[in-house]
């Protein structure tokens, strides 16, 4: 018969399994583990057809690097608010808690603003999903990520409701906390979208087909 | 009998007389020293400090959360900055912000998510699923010759 281990995690909580980890915050590792290899996927694309687009728009036309800034800023700071909700929950300090989860929607709402402005903008110059291989893959990347955002915007308006029932205590913190672990791997997913596709990839420009594609791009 | 000059010279530069220098007496001097190491006895020192700062009592405080999270921005103004730079970095441009978003990476998964603090089976679990995540990369990108692509222009 399997030895049960009840320990206690930094938390407080007992978790009454073999490993003294809770079985869903053990499953929560494993998905965030595996989407790792989903947005890895996603970001080894986008760079396989790095400068493969053979018509525009190019990254370097249509990429709004300041405005892209200011949206990672809003991401950033809502993964801090999102760790002081949760720290505040296990402190059954309630009140401070529902402000910090609804200031994350806010902030989670305000990126998704960010990217649907971005979205409209790119379209308006030409570049949709279907145009060149820049488009498909950009949108791809980021739309897929800003799908996960939605997720757990949705999930953290749940949660406020829970709140409101009086159902998130620290007894309960727990939910909250797998709430905060997809929320902050959101986040970090952005962190190597914004350096890979924005930062490193801004000067990327027209495509080079053939040698003679090369030699008329130089003018040759 | 000697004299109290003698007494005192022996004692600081000989080790009562046995011509050993008189050294203090370390941890490092034992015979098996408990701070053996790279660090030496600056370990505990070093890393009773990083233990206080990130671990505190258990559960890090909102103080330490929010200082995290201004190194953070500090980390992206600086990673933007670089980038708003005419000449850039060169060819330390690309290494300087995988370092930089590395760094965000790591501080972001060790504090927020509380990897520190938490049971080491959870890094080793988040660990395989990106070097796996990481070698998959690798391997598309290899296949595809974009690991040292091509010259954009050709010679």
């Amino acid at each position: 018969m399997a030895q049960v281990a009840v320990e206690q995690d930094q938390h407080g909580h007992v978790a009454d399994t073999n490993t003294g980890i809770s079985n869903r915050k053990l499953l929560m590792w494993v998905f965030l583990a595996s989407d790792c290899l989903f947005f890895g996927s996603f970001i080894a694309t986008y760079l396989v057809y790095r400068n493969e687009s053979i018509v525009g728009p190019f990254p370097n036309e249509v990429l709004d690097i300041p405005l892209t800034s200011v949206s990672t800023f809003v991401l950033l700071m809502s993964s801090l608010a999102m760790v002081l909700a949760l720290n505040y929950v296990q402190k059954d300090r309630l009140g401070l808690a529902r402000f910090w989860i609804l200031s994350v929607i806010v902030l989670g709402l305000g990126f998704l603003g960010f990217q649907v402005f971005e979205f409209m903008t790119f379209v308006d110059e030409g570049l949709t999903i279907h145009q060149n291989l820049f488009g498909t893959t950009f949108f791809i990347l980021t739309g897929f990520h800003g799908l996960h955002v939605f997720v757990g915007v949705l999930w953290l308006i749940g949660m406020l409701f829970a709140h409101s029932k009086g159902a998130l205590t620290s007894r309960s913190s727990e939910d909250l906390e797998m709430a905060g672990l997809y929320w902050h791997f959101v986040d970090i997913v952005w962190i190597v979208i914004f350096t890979v596709i924005y930062l490193i990839g801004y000067a990327d420009g027209e495509g080079v087909e053939t040698i003679e594609h090369a030699a008329t791009l130089i003018g040759g | 009998m000697a004299n109290p000059i003698t007494k005192l010279w022996n004692k600081i530069f000989y080790h009562g007389g046995n011509r050993h220098f008189l050294l203090p007496n370390v941890d490092a001097a034992r015979p098996d020293p408990p701070n053996e190491g790279p660090f030496g006895e600056a370990g505990p020192v070093v890393f009773g400090w990083w233990n206080r700062l990130t671990y505190g009592d258990k559960v890090a405080t909102p103080v330490f959360y929010t200082i995290v999270g201004a190194i953070l921005a500090i980390l992206t103004v600086l990673e933007v900055w670089f980038f708003t730079l005419d000449d850039g970095f060169g060819s330390l441009f690309v290494p300087t912000m995988l370092v930089l978003a590395l760094a965000k990476f790591i501080i972001v998964v060790a504090f927020f998510m509380h990897l520190r603090f938490d049971k080491n089976l959870l890094s080793l679990i988040f660990a395989a699923g990106f070097v796996i995540a990481i070698a998959v990369f690798m391997i598309v990108l290899s296949v595809h010759d974009k690991v040292n692509p091509a010259p954009l222009i050709y010679p």
